[in-house]
C-alpha cells in the first residue's frame, strides 16, 4: 500500500484537488520555495552579486583599460579598498568587471546548453524507437569523452571571447538536460491527452512544446539552475588553465589564476576576493536548485 | 466485534479543516460483511483508513474504535502497526501500487507473519505458499519466488489479499478491490471473499461505489453521504425498500443488462457538498427533489425500524412533500 | 424510443453505400523485446478482424482486458498503424491516401479517454485544451482566434460546461466535468465517428448516467457514431446497436446488441454476461464464472481461442478452427458447439482467422 494512495484518497473528498498544477500549483511551489531559508538565502546573494557586477561599476568608477604599472600591488587602503593588481588595475573595479563576464557566461551557457539539450531530449524522447536510439547514442558518445579535454580542444581551437565561451562551456553541458528530459519525455508520450492531441492532428513540434516541455518544466527549471552553477566552474577553471576571455577583459577565474603567482609574496587580496566570489556564487545557485527541486517535488536524481 | 462510535476525521488542510467523517456508529459482527456505499468524496475511504489505523498526519481521529474490545483511537503508530498487522487487514484497490516490484510475490506475502509472529523465514514461506492456494493462485509454490509484474491484474489482487490474510486478521478492510478488475475476475474475487469469510470467520467491510457488488456479497449496507452516515440496514431491506433519497437516488441510477437501449437514464444532479464548509441541515438538501425547508434547516434524526435505519425527514415509504411545502420560501 | 439502427453487418459487397469505417482482416502484431529477439513469437494483440461502423450507430466493442479491444480502437483513430488488412474510411483505403489527406481523415474520427485525470494536460486552461484540436485544424481551414473563441464557448454549450469554467484548469474539476472536457475536444473538429474507450469505466454511477445521457443527446443531434470499447456489458448493452465480443485478438460472436445478449450462441458472451454482479439483494452474479486466465496473445490455444476456459469444450474445439456462423439475423458466432441453433445455410463468409503466416 503505497503512502501515495492514502495521501490521494484523503485528499480527494471535497472536488477540487488532484495534481496540483496550473496557476494554484505556480502560487504553491512559490510558497513552497519562499519557506526554504537556504533557498531564499541563495537567491538574496545571486541578486545582490548580480547587482553588485552590473550597477556596482555605474557608482564605482574606476579605470579597467589601461594598466599602471606604478600602482602595481598597492594593499587595500585609501582610494583602494581592495588594493590594485599586479598590473595595477582597482581590485574592487576588477572583480566587478570580472563579475560580469564570469555571471554573463555562466547564464548564457546554461542557457544555451538547457535549451538544446531539452529540445534534443524530448524530441528523442517523443519520437522514440530508432531515433530515439540514434539520437541518445550521440549523447552517450559525447558523455564518454571526458569533458575538460573537450572543453581544452575547443577553448584552443575558437578564440575565446564572451560567445564563444558561452558555445563552447554549453556545447559539454547541454547532454544533462537532454537525458532528463528524454526520461521524462518517455513517459508522457503516452499520456492520453498526448495521444489526443496525435488524434486531432497537432504537428509533432506543437505536441513536443505543449504537452512534453510544459510538462517538464519543473525538471529543466531546475536543472537550469544547476547548470548556472556547473558554467560558472567550468569557465573558472577553464580561465585558470588561461583559455579564458583575452585581457583587459577578465573573470573571476582568470584573476585567481593571476593572483596566484603572488601568494608567496603575501598578496591576499589578488586572490580572496575573486575566490570567495566563485565559492558564494556556486554555493548560492546549488541552494536555490535545491530549493526549487524541492518546492517542485522532484526525486534527488535531478542534479 | 468492531464498534465504532461517533468517530469523527478531520483532516487539516491550508485551505481548512476537511470534516471528512462526521459522527459515524458503526458495529460489525464477526463473520459479518458490511458494504460501505457512496460516490467518491463522500469519506467512505477516509472511514476506512481510519479503521486500518492508517490515517497519515493531517488527519485526527476522533471518537472510538474499539477493535475486539480494545480502543484504537490515540494509539500510538508503533501499537497501531501491530494492530493493522495481526488484526486487520487490507486491500486497496490497485494492485500494482500495493505490492513492491521489486521483491518477490513469497517474501511479500510472508513479511507481515515474520514481523508478527516472529515466524522463520522457511515457515513465512509455507505459509504464504498455502495462503496462496487459499486465494486460488494457481501452483503457489511456484509463483513464490516470482515479481508481481509476471503476475495479471487479478493474480495480483489475489497476491494482495493473501499478504492481508497471512496472519488470520479479525477484520478485513477491503477499498473498491474489484474496481480495476475486468468483469470475470471480479466475480472470481468476490466470490473468494465469500468462500475465505466461511473458512476464516472474519468480518469484513466492503468499500465500494457499485452497488451491484454490495448487492451480492453483503449482509448489511452503511450508506454514506457528505462524511455521514445516510441509511444502514440489511442489504436486503436497503435494497428492497430503502428509505433515504440518496440511497434512492443511487439505486436509480444504476445501470442493468435490462435498462432499456438509449432510455434516459436517472442521475443525480450537482456534486456532494464541499466538506470544509459546516453543513446546516441535510447535506443531500441541495441535490433532493423532495427537499423542504426542514431539511434546509434541521439534520435529520435517526429513525429507525428494527436494524434499518435512516436520517431523512421526507423517507421515500412516505409520500413526497407537496410542492408547495418545497418551493416553500428559498 | 430510439430504434436499433445500423444495418446488419452484411459481408462487406465492394461499396454499394461505402459505410462510415470498414475494417477488413485487419491485425496488428507486436514484436516483443528488442531487436535482437527475433525469436520470440510476436503477440497478436488483435489477429483477423472485419468490422463495418455505420454512420449515426454505435457499434460495441466488449472483451476482458487484453483481447485487444482498445488496440482495435486506436487502429480505428489511427494511433496504431495495423501490421495486416484494411481500414477504409467512406471507403477509401486509409493507407492508399496522402499524408496530408490522412491527416484530414483523421479530423473525422476523434477519440475520447477512460481516465479523465490522465487525458488533459494539467498545465493547459479549458479553452486551451477544447481549442487545441481547432489550432491544429486552424492551418487549413484558416479558423481565425475569434472564430475559435465562438467555436469554443459552442462547444462548450454542447456537452453543459458554463462558460465561465473556461478559464479553469483541469484539476479544479470534479471526474465527470473533465469528462464533459474531453467530450468537448472530441467534437471541436465536427467528426463522424468517436472512439469511446471505456468512457465512463472510472465516472461514479450518478455521473455515469449523466455522460451517458450526454452521449446519446449529441449521437442525435450530430448524427455520430460511436465505437464504444468497454469491459463493462451493461454500458455496451445500453448504449451499442451492433455489439462485438472479442477473445484474444479474433471477434467470437457479433449481431445487434439486443439479440445477443438475450440469446448469446457463444460459450464466452454467456459467461461474460453471468458475471454481471445484479442489484438484487442477496443475488451474487448468476451461474459459474468462467475459471482462469485469459492465455497468451503470443501462443494462443489451436483450434477455438476459447477452449481452454470454455466449459463445453471437446477434442474437435483443439483441432478445427470455428468459423462465424449465421444464427439469423447479423447474430453471427464462432462456436463448434453453441447455445443456441445456427441457422442451415452455413458459413456465412470465409474463416475471419487468418493462419499466423497471412500478413496484408
Amino acid at each position: 500500500m503505497s503512502l501515495e494512495n492514502v495521501t490521494a484518497a484523503l485528499t480527494e473528498p471535497p472536488g477540487p484537488a488532484g495534481e496540483a498544477a496550473g496557476e494554484r500549483g505556480a502560487r504553491l511551489r512559490l510558497r513552497a520555495f519562499a519557506d526554504n531559508r537556504l533557498a531564499v538565502a541563495g537567491l538574496v546573494v545571486v541578486v545582490l552579486l548580480t547587482l553588485f557586477s552590473f550597477v556596482g561599476p555605474l557608482l564605482y568608477h574606476t579605470d579597467q583599460i589601461h594598466t599602471r604599472l606604478t600602482m602595481e600591488t598597492l594593499p587595500p587602503g585609501p582610494g583602494h579598498p581592495l588594493g590594485t593588481d599586479n598590473v595595477g588595475y582597482d581590485q574592487l573595479g576588477r572583480l566587478m568587471a570580472g563579475g560580469q563576464t564570469t555571471l554573463e557566461v555562466a547564464f548564457g551557457a546554461a542557457a544555451f546548453a538547457v535549451i538544446v539539450g531539452v529540445l534534443w531530449g524530448a524530441t528523442a524522447g517523443y519520437l522514440g524507437g530508432i531515433a530515439d536510439g540514434l539520437m541518445m547514442r550521440i549523447v552517450d558518445a559525447l558523455l564518454a569523452i571526458p569533458a575538460l579535454l573537450l572543453l581544452l580542444f575547443l577553448a584552443t581551437v575558437f578564440r575565446p571571447s564572451v560567445v564563444m565561451l558561452i558555445i563552447v562551456v554549453g556545447l559539454t553541458a547541454w547532454l544533462v538536460p537532454a537525458r532528463l528530459v528524454r526520461g521524462e519525455a518517455l513517459s508522457l508520450r503516452n499520456r492520453e491527452y498526448v495521444l489526443a492531441a496525435r488524434t486531432m492532428g497537432v504537428r509533432t513540434p506543437t505536441i513536443i512544446y505543449r504537452h512534453i516541455v510544459t510538462n517538464s518544466i519543473g525538471t529543466i527549471i531546475v536543472n537550469a539552475t544547476f547548470q548556472v552553477a556547473d558554467a560558472i566552474l567550468v569557465v573558472a577553471a577553464l580561465s585558470f588553465l588561461g583559455l579564458g576571455v583575452s585581457p583587459p577583459a577578465t573573470n573571476w577565474g582568470a584573476m585567481l589564476s593571476d593572483g596566484l603567482n603572488y601568494t608567496f609574496s603575501g598578496y591576499w587580496w589578488l586572490t580572496y576576493p575573486p575566490g570567495l566570489a566563485i565559492v558564494v556564487t556556486v554555493v548560492a545557485f546549488n541552494l536555490i536548485g535545491d530549493g526549487l527541486r524541492d518546492a517542485f517535488g522532484l526525486s534527488a536524481r535531478l542534479r | 466485534m468492531l464498534e465504532v462510535a461517533g468517530l469523527r476525521v478531520d483532516i487539516r488542510l491550508r485551505r481548512g479543516a476537511v470534516h471528512a467523517v462526521q459522527d459515524v456508529s458503526l458495529r460489525v459482527a464477526a463473520g459479518e460483511t458490511i458494504g460501505i456505499v457512496g460516490e467518491s468524496g463522500c469519506g467512505k475511504s477516509t472511514l476506512g483508513l481510519a479503521l486500518a489505523g492508517l490515517l497519515p498526519a493531517p488527519a485526527v481521529a476522533r471518537g472510538s474504535i474499539r477493535l475486539g474490545g480494545r480502543e484504537l483511537v490515540g494509539l500510538s503508530e508503533s501499537e497501531l502497526r501491530a494492530v493493522r498487522g495481526a488484526e486487520v487487514g487490507v486491500v486497496f484497490q490497485d494492485p500494482m501500487t500495493s505490492l513492491n516490484p521489486t521483491q518477490r510475490i513469497g517474501a511479500q506475502v510472508g513479511e507481515a507473519l515474520r514481523l508478527q509472529r516472529g515466524a522463520s523465514k522457511q515457515a513465512a514461506r509455507d505459509a504464504a505458499a498455502d495462503m496462496l492456494d487459499l486465494v486460488g493462485l494457481p501452483q503457489p509454490r511456484e509463483q513464490l519466488d516470482r515479481f508481481p509484474h509476471e503476475l495479471s491484474g487479478g493474480m495480483r489482487q489475489r497476491v494482495v489479499i493473501a499478504s492481508a490474510l497471512i496472519c488470520e486478521p479479525r477484520l478485513l478492510i477491503a477499498d473498491e478491490p474489484t474496481t480495476a478488475l475486468d468483469v470475470t475476475t471480479q466475480a472470481q474475487i468476490l466470490d473468494l471473499f465469500g468462500r475465505l469469510r466461511q473458512e476464516l470467520g472474519m468480518a469484513t467491510l466492503l468499500i465500494t461505489h457499485d452497488m451491484g457488488v454490495v448487492a451480492g456479497h453483503t449482509d448489511r449496507v452503511f450508506v454514506m453521504y457528505a462524511g455521514r452516515e445516510a441509511e444502514t440496514g440489511s442489504t436486503t431491506s436497503v435494497f428492497e425498500t430503502p428509505e433515504h433519497r440518496y440511497t434512492g437516488a443511487l439505486l436509480g441510477s444504476i445501470l442493468r443488462m435490462e435498462t432499456a437501449h438509449l432510455a434516459p437514464l436517472a442521475t443525480i444532479p450537482g456534486r456532494p457538498p464541499d466538506l470544509t464548509l459546516e453543513l446546516a441541515g441535510c447535506p443531500f438538501a441541495p441535490r433532493c427533489p423532495a427537499a423542504t425547508d426542514r431539511c434546509r434547516r434541521d439534520f435529520p434524526a435517526v429513525t429507525a425500524d428494527g436494524g434499518h435505519q435512516w436520517r431523512c425527514h421526507h423517507p421515500l415509504t412516505e409520500p413526497a412533500p407537496s410542492s408547495q411545502a418545497r418551493e416553500a420560501s428559498s | 424510443m430510439t430504434e436499433r439502427a445500423g444495418a446488419p453487418q452484411t459481408a462487406e459487397g465492394p461499396l454499394a453505400e461505402a459505410p462510415l469505417v470498414g475494417l477488413s482482416g485487419v491485425t496488428k502484431y507486436y514484436r516483443a523485446g528488442g531487436l535482437w529477439s527475433r525469436s520470440v513469437p510476436p503477440v497478436q494483440a488483435v489477429a483477423g478482424v472485419d468490422l463495418t461502423i455505420p454512420a449515426g450507430s454505435t457499434v460495441g466493442i466488449v472483451g476482458e482486458s487484453g483481447c485487444g479491444k482498445s488496440t482495435l480502437g486506436r487502429i480505428v483513430v489511427g494511433l496504431e498503424r495495423p501490421t495486416g488488412g484494411e481500414v477504409r474510411l467512406h471507403g477509401t483505403q486509409l493507407a492508399t491516401m496522402s499524408r496530408a489527406d490522412r491527416r484530414t481523415a483523421r479530423y473525422e474520427v476523434q477519440m475520447m479517454f477512460q481516465d479523465p485525470y490522465a487525458a488533459l494536460n494539467p498545465r493547459l486552461s479549458l479553452d486551451r485544451i477544447i481549442s487545441e484540436p481547432l489550432q491544429a485544424k486552424g492551418h487549413r481551414a484558416g479558423l481565425a482566434r475569434s472564430g475559435r473563441q465562438a467555436r469554443v464557448r459552442q462547444l462548450a454549450g454542447e456537452v453543459g460546461l458554463a462558460t465561465s469554467q473556461l478559464d479553469r484548469y483541469p484539476h479544479e474539476l470534479s471526474g465527470g466535468q473533465r469528462q464533459r472536457v474531453g467530450l468537448a475536444r472530441a467534437l471541436a473538429t465536427s467528426p463522424a465517428l468517436i472512439v469511446a474507450d471505456e468512457p465512463v469505466s472510472a465516472l461514479d454511477v450518478s455521473v455515469r448516467s449523466q455522460i451517458l445521457n450526454l452521449m446519446a443527446e449529441l449521437q442525435r443531434e450530430h448524427q455520430l457514431a460511436y465505437l464504444m470499447v468497454s469491459h463493462d456489458l451493461t454500458v455496451v448493452h445500453y448504449f451499442a446497436d451492433q455489439v462485438a465480443v472479442m477473445y484474444l485478438g479474433t471477434f467470437v460472436e457479433t449481431g445487434p446488441a439486443e439479440e445477443l445478449f438475450r440469446r448469446p450462441a457463444h460459450h464466452y458472451t454467456r459467461a461474460l454476461i453471468d458475471a454481471v454482479p445484479e442489484p438484487v439483494a442477496g443475488q451474487t452474479a448468476r451461474g459459474t464464472a468462467i475459471r482462469g486466465e485469459l492465455p497468451s496473445a503470443s501462443a494462443p490455444p489451436s483450434g477455438c481461442r476459447f477452449r481452454t476456459r470454455c466449459p463445453a469444450a471437446q477434442d474437435r474445439c483443439a483441432e478445427e478452427v470455428p468459423v462465424l456462423r449465421s444464427f439469423g439475423d447479423g447474430h453471427r458466432a464462432a462456436c463448434h458447439f453453441p447455445l443456441i441453433e445456427p441457422m442451415v445455410e452455413g458459413p456465412a463468409e470465409p474463416p475471419v482467422e487468418p493462419g499466423p503466416g497471412e500478413r496484408g
